[in-house]
Formats: C-alpha cells, sequence, structure tokens
C-alpha cells in the first residue's frame, strides 16, 4: 500500500519582480510504501523543498496528484497522520518546550492527559527533558532541531516528512535523531526524508530518489546500490609506475594515481591473483586489497555530473515519470 | 473550535511576551500620569484635561497595539517557520486566521483593562468623578481596536508588516474623515464623484460611531441603544474583514 | 587607553555641540512657535485634522492659550490672537464650559471689546443651553459693563432655574433688582466671584477691579 503517491507534479513560480516564469518542477513522481524509509536526496535548487512542501499542501501544484494515505493533499484525515519537520526551524521564541509541544499537541487534536504523558516520553526520546521549562530561544540550533523533531514525532503519526532532520547537530545529536528514527522504522512508520548527509542516508534508507532540475532522475533500493558494485575488489599499491598497466589492462576497470601510490579497481575477482601478481614482478608492492562496493555518494556524485538531465527539447516536453524499481 | 481556541491561547500569550506590549503600557501609563502633573497649568480644565488624555491615551495605544501585534505576528510565524507546524497539522486555514484574531483581540482587551485601571486610578487622584460615560467610552475604544484588528488580519495574510501597518493607517485616518468625505463629495461632487465617494464612505470603517469620548469627558448623555449598535455594527465589520482573509489566506502559498 | 580617552573626548565635545546648536536654534524656534498662534487654522480644519481626538485639540490649544495670555501679563506679547484661539478651542470642544467663561472675560476687559465677549458667551450658551454658570457670566457682564441691570436681572434668573446653579445666581438677581447700579453691590459681586472661583487669574482680575472700585477709579462703562 502506497502511503504517499505524487504522480507528475508540475510546478512554476513567477519572480517577484519580473513576472518571468520559472519551471521549478516537471512532471515529477514518487511513491512511498507503508514502513519505508525513503531518502530524499539532490544538489541545492534541485527542487527538493517544494516537492516536500507541494506534499504537504504549502504549495499547490499546477498539475498533478499528490495523495496521503489515499487522501487528496490538505485533507484532514491525512493531515492528523502526518508529522512534519521543516528545514532550519525557528519556532516560537517565546514559548518554552513544555508550552511549545502542548500547543502543537492541542493542535493535532491530543486530549491532556495523553498530551503530557506524549510530552514526557518525546522530550526525554530526544533528550531535552532538562529544558523543558526553557524558553525556545535560549535553544541553540541543535537544540531548536531536536524540539522540532520531537513536536513531529509528538502525535505518533504514521508519516513523517523530515527535511534536513540532521542539520545543526553535532555528532552526538546526530546519532540520537538516527536512533529514533531507526525506532520509528521499526515500529513500521513511513519516512520519508532530505538530507546532504550520505552516510547517514545509506544506513537509514530502505530506497533513495535522487532529484535533480525537478525530474527523479533515478530511485534505487539500497541493496540494489550495494550490488551494483558486488564482484569488484579495489587493490592499493605503491611504488606504481603508469607502464605497469600495460600487462594488466583488461583486468582493471578504473584507476586513481595520487603519487607513487595507486587504486585499482579490479573487474572480477578471478582477475586479482594475476593483478597482484603482475605488480610484485614489476616492482610494486601491493598494500590492501578489498571488496568494492558501489556507494551512495557515488551514486549520487554520477547522476549529477551527467551532461544536462533535460535536453531543450525534453524541457518543452512535459512529461518524465519515473516510480522506481 | 477547539483548535481555534489553541491557536488563540498561543497567540495571546506569545502577544503578551513581546517587549512592544509592555513598552506601550509603560507609555500609556506615563502619558497619563503626566497629565496630572500638567493639568494645574491648565488653569480651570484640569479636570477634563486628565479625562482627555487618558480616553486618547486607552483609544490611541490600543490602536497602536493593535497594528504592531496584528501585523507581525502571521509574519514572524512564517518567517519562522512556524505556521508551517499549524498548517501540517489538521487545522483548517479559516481556524487559524480566527484564532489569531482571538488571540490579539484578547492581548488588547489586556492592555484596555490595565489602562482602564490606571485611567481610573489617575481620575480618582485628579478628583474627578468616575461616570457610566467614560467606562461606555472605553468599550466603544475597544470595539474600535477590534475593527482595526481585524482589518490588520486582512492586510497581514498578504502583505509585509510595514505596508500592514501603513494601510490600516490609512483606513484608520480615512475611517475617522468618512463623514466629512461625503459631505464633501455632496457639495462639490458631480453624479459619478458621489456615487464612488458613497461607495468609499460605506466600505471605510465608520470609526465616528466608536467615538463616546466628548460625552464621557462632559458628561453628556449618550443612547445604550447607540452603544448596542456600534457592538453590532463591530461585529458584521470584523466578520466580514476576517472572512476575506480567510479567503485569501486559504489561496496563499508558502514558498 | 589612548584610544579611549579621545572617544571619551570627542563624546563631550559632541554634546556641548548639541547644545549650542539647540541654543543657536531656539530663537528661531520661538518666532515659528508664536507664528504656529498667528496661523491658527479654523477650528473646523483642525477638528478634521484631529481625526477624532478633538477634545485633546482643544486641551493643546488651552494650554497654548495659557501660555499666550501669560505672555501677554508678562508683557511679551499682545493678546490680538486672543479671540480666535478661544474661538478654535470651543469649535474644537463645544462643551468647554469654562473656556467661554474665561475668554469671554478677557475679551472683555483686556481686548476692551465688551460685545465680542458678550456674543461669545451666547455662542456658549446656545452649545450648551443647560449649563447655569454661562447665562450667569452674562449677567455679570451685563451688570458690571454694560451697567444694562434689566438684562442682567434676566441672566441671573435664567441661569437660576438652570440645574445646579445653588443659591448664589439667585442672590445676584436678588442684588440687581435691589440695589440696581450701586458700586457697593458690584464690588460684592466681584467678591463673591473671587472667593467662588479656584481660579488665580480671574482672582487677581476680581481684586484689581475691587481696588479700584473703592478708589473711585473704574475706568468707567462700555455704553449700551
Amino acid at each position: 500500500m502506497y502511503v504517499l503517491k505524487v504522480d507528475g507534479v508540475k510546478k512554476h513560480f513567477r519572480s517577484d519582480m519580473s513576472l518571468a516564469r520559472r519551471e521549478v518542477l516537471h512532471g515529477l513522481s514518487l511513491h512511498a510504501q507503508a514502513g519505508e524509509v525513503l531518502g530524499f536526496l539532490g544538489p541545492n535548487g534541485a527542487g527538493k523543498t517544494t516537492t516536500i512542501k507541494v506534499i504537504l499542501g504549502l504549495i499547490r501544484a499546477d498539475s498533478g496528484s499528490v495523495t496521503l494515505f489515499d487522501h487528496p493533499v490538505g485533507d484532514e484525515r491525512s493531515m492528523a497522520r502526518l508529522g512534519y519537520l521543516p528545514e532550519t526551524p525557528y519556532f516560537y521564541p517565546h514559548l518554552s518546550l513544555g508550552e511549545f509541544l502542548g500547543y502543537c499537541g492541542a493542535l493535532s487534536g491530543m486530549g491532556s492527559a495523553q498530551l503530557r504523558e506524549r510530552i514526557d516520553a518525546v522530550v526525554e526520546a530526544v533528550d531535552l527533558s532538562a529544558h523543558r521549562d526553557k524558553r525556545l530561544k535560549a535553544f541553540s540550533k541543535g537544540m531548536l532541531q531536536r524540539a522540532g523533531l520531537a513536536q513531529a514525532i509528538l502525535h505518533d503519526p504514521d508519516l513523517l516528512i523530515l527535511d534536513e532532520p540532521f542539520s545543526g547537530l553535532d555528532p552526538m545529536g546526530r546519532k540520537l535523531v538516527r536512533d529514533v528514527l531507526i525506532d520509528l522504522k521499526k515500529r513500521g512508520k513511513t519516512i520519508f526524508f532530505s538530507s546532504h548527509i550520505l552516510p547517514d542516508m545509506e544506513s537509514l534508507c530502505d530506497r533513495v530518489c535522487i532529484i535533480r532540475e525537478g525530474v527523479i532522475v533515478k530511485c534505487i533500493g539500497l541493496d540494489d546500490l550495494r550490488k551494483l558494485g558486488e564482484g569488484k575488489v579495489e587493490v592499493t599499491a605503491r611504488r606504481w609506475r603508469p607502464d605497469m598497466l600495460g600487462g594488466i589492462h583488461g583486468y582493471v576497470e578504473s584507476k586513481r594515481e595520487t603519487g607513487e601510490e595507486v587504486f585499482l579497481v579490479v573487474r572480477e575477482q578471478r582477475f586479482v591473483r594475476p593483478v597482484i601478481e603482475h605488480l610484485y614482478d614489476n616492482g610494486a608492492e601491493v598494500l590492501e586489497v578489498a571488496g568494492e562496493h558501489c556507494s551512495l555518494e557515488d551514486l549520487f556524485m554520477q547522476e549529477i555530473s551527467r551532461p544536462g538531465v533535460r535536453t531543450k527539447k525534453e524541457k518543452k516536453e512535459e512529461t518524465h515519470v519515473f516510480t522506481g524499481f | 473550535m477547539h483548535t481555534i481556541a489553541a491557536v488563540a491561547l498561543n497567540t495571546f500569550r506569545e502577544s503578551v511576551r513581546e517587549k512592544i506590549l509592555a513598552i506601550a503600557l509603560l507609555f500609556g501609563v506615563i502619558l497619563m500620569g503626566s497629565s496630572v502633573f500638567l493639568s494645574p497649568l491648565a488653569v480651570g480644565a484640569k479636570q477634563k484635561i486628565v479625562m482627555d488624555v487618558a480616553l486618547a491615551a486607552i483609544s490611541i495605544i490600543g490602536v497602536l497595539v493593535a497594528i504592531f501585534l496584528g501585523g507581525t505576528l502571521v509574519h514572524k510565524e512564517v518567517d519562522r517557520k512556524a505556521i508551517y507546524l499549524v498548517l501540517t497539522r489538521p487545522v483548517p486555514r479559516h481556524a487559524y486566521i480566527v484564532g489569531k484574531l482571538a488571540g490579539v483581540v484578547a492581548a488588547v482587551a489586556l492592555v484596555f483593562a490595565v489602562m482602564t485601571a490606571v485611567m481610573i486610578a489617575v481620575i480618582a487622584l485628579g478628583a474627578g468623578g468616575l461616570r457610566p460615560a467614560l467606562f461606555a467610552s472605553v468599550y466603544l475604544s475597544f470595539l474600535e481596536t477590534t475593527v482595526i484588528c481585524s482589518i490588520v488580519m486582512l492586510f497581514s495574510t498578504f502583505t509585509t508588516p510595514i505596508l500592514t501597518a501603513f494601510f490600516t493607517l490609512c483606513l484608520f485616518v480615512a475611517g475617522s474623515l468618512s463623514g466629512d468625505l461625503k459631505v464633501f463629495a455632496s457639495k462639490f461632487g458631480g453624479a459619478g464623484m458621489q456615487i464612488a465617494t458613497g461607495l468609499f464612505y460605506y466600505l471605510l470603517p465608520n470609526l465616528k460611531v466608536f467615538n463616546l469620548r466628548h460625552e464621557a469627558v462632559h458628561d453628556l448623555p449618550f443612547k445604550a441603544a447607540d452603544v448596542l449598535l456600534a457592538t453590532l455594527y463591530a461585529a458584521v465589520y470584523s466578520a466580514v474583514m476576517i472572512y476575506f482573509a480567510c479567503l485569501i489566506f486559504k489561496r496563499r502559498e508558502f514558498r | 587607553m589612548k584610544r579611549k580617552l579621545v572617544e571619551i573626548a570627542i563624546a563631550v565635545a559632541a554634546i556641548v555641540m548639541l547644545f549650542a546648536a539647540s541654543r543657536a536654534v531656539e530663537g528661531l524656534s520661538q518666532r515659528k512657535h508664536r507664528l504656529e498662534v498667528l496661523y491658527l487654522p479654523s477650528g473646523r480644519f483642525i477638528e478634521q485634522a484631529a481625526l477624532g481626538y478633538h477634545d485633546l485639540a482643544a486641551d493643546i490649544l488651552w494650554f497654548r492659550m495659557v501660555q499666550y495670555y501669560g505672555g501677554y501679563r508678562m508683557g511679551e506679547n499682545d493678546l490680538v490672537l486672543f479671540k480666535h484661539l478661544v474661538d478654535v478651542i470651543t469649535d474644537l470642544d463645544p462643551q468647554f464650559t469654562f473656556a467661554y467663561v474665561f475668554g469671554a472675560l478677557i475679551i472683555a476687559e483686556d481686548l476692551g471689546k465688551f460685545e465680542h465677549g458678550i456674543a461669545f458667551l451666547e455662542k456658549g450658551i446656545r452649545n450648551n443651553p443647560n449649563d447655569w454658570w454661562l447665562p450667569f457670566e452674562l449677567g455679570f457682564l451685563d451688570y458690571v459693563y454694560a451697567r444694562d441691570y434689566d438684562k442682567a436681572v434676566a441672566n441671573f434668573e435664567r441661569a437660576a432655574k438652570l440645574p445646579g446653579a445653588g443659591l448664589q445666581a439667585e442672590r445676584f438677581a436678588a442684588f440687581a433688582a435691589a440695589k440696581a447700579g450701586h458700586i457697593e453691590t458690584s464690588i460684592a459681586m466681584w467678591e463673591e466671584l473671587a472667593r467662588a472661583s479656584d481660579n488665580r487669574y480671574i482672582r487677581e482680575l476680581a481684586g484689581r477691579y475691587i481696588e479700584k472700585l473703592r478708589a473711585g477709579t473704574f475706568p468707567g462703562t462700555v455704553k449700551k
């Protein structure tokens, strides 16, 4: 069952002064299944925040459809099951954390007894128990981020939409947020989040969608991502000379030289021995042999460094649908 | 309903913790207090001056507080992204606007209450008499401020705090002069001018109906029916402003 | 340390310069202040500009009037604009009773324009038909300046019938009727006025007239 369905969404903005039309989303589509952790990745200005705002009903799409729990966007039934954390929030400076969460809970329709219990629980979960009565204006950036997460999970929503949840956090804060998300995942919650911190995304997500120039260019499961690099082996060697490549050219997929050292990616497991023997025979010294896997960073860099996602012709055509694997 | 109450309570809490509220109150108290000290210079008009200053201070400061609070609150929430937390919850947009208005009006009511208490003390010090017309005048000033609040909310749904303050002040001035506008048009204008001014006259807030200061100071009689009519007018005018505010806010996007 | 001393020295010099500059423009400001009274627009215009706070505007002008009259008493200015000032004040606040009383007295006495004083009081009576003080003052002026005893009696009686008049107006009506035109009656009226008033200027005015009446040097009546 799809908890979140975005189909063919287009959005343009008009620049304030010149009224010039700027297309931001070009028929974007993505789906999130129940219980899935879906990562959302893209360079700055790609349309991540706009996509999230369209999903939340803060911006109206020009065309296409968005449904949450099979209800159209803005429906109160779906809003009640949704938790949202905006990017670098400031919230209400004059409220204490307790008052702030009380307000959020009241808006979600929580009763006072339930609210009290939940506030205790979430404040504990984000490690802000000691600051419950402190006003938010005294909070650091990291503390505000955690307070934001607290309000997002307060009403135990089924779908969490988090825009840069790790932003502004120190390593301890990041671990804390990661632990919270892992716990939510175990409890079957659906999480859709954007982040620039790829290792966290790799460790948390079931699937990742990459957006570029208002279009989803790749949607891949993390298992499938790992398989992309399977079978390859990375060999690190010292006292390398470029002329050594001649004898092992057919076995090596790629190389990276730094001074006297070289990192060779060997195509297949069975080619490792001849490569090592060749290196030793020519006076090089093998330092390390390790299994190669394709990282999210590699995939990301590969996707965004491709020339122009959309040609001029494609930009005139208005549909690009990608629902992933 | 409970979401309107929650938004109203939060808005009230935010408003009373704003420094500007305390500063405005302090200013009002100083103004009223200074009229007691300056009144000996008034030569025979001491009581009148103390009452005039008190009633004018309550009215003017009420309007200024309404413009400041109402004009900045929505904008600040958008700026701080706090509004996203509200609008991504099961809160209809109209409930947010109505709740905001209720919260601001409640904060303004608090200002009025404090300043009225100071007025009572100041008039007692000035050896003047408290009279029903004084309280009726304060009540009508409060209604006037409520109308101003609703106008401020309307502008704040689509423009910046500075422009909101500017437009509201323009309407305040125009609303105070609207009767003169109509008289002017009837004497000098052609048919087209008269229709246009007629339309303006009815659209602008007629603030004269909320002015009982003269009667209060001179202990002149006033009709309870007039106060009731002014109350109904304020309710209808504010409701219309808020309706349009809700319509605009419903369509607003948050880029 | 040296830098801090320099900053303090410049700050002190700046404040001294500020005071010097304010002193330099003081004369200009005072001239403009006097001109503002000279060019004071009509009450109707100020009422519109006052945006519903016309009582307060009247009070501000009242303060101006007090300073203006005080300046006259100190010999700093004449009283040419006095009538216009009190006219504007009473246009802004037609129920400002004391403005009519004080204004009429000064117009009649200091400006020597008895008829204008009477007319000013009549304006007050039109705007405040139930205020006893205004016809009472009218009777006073009729008796003391115009020596028109019939009119004085009529006005005192008119005042006596209005709420809040007390016995004062009746006594004066009786005085005027019984001892029409007598100097003692005039002195008694001035003494009563001084006793009843908490206004310093009126008490001083009354004191001066009592002296003149006793010395027989009262300037004379205004012709009917």
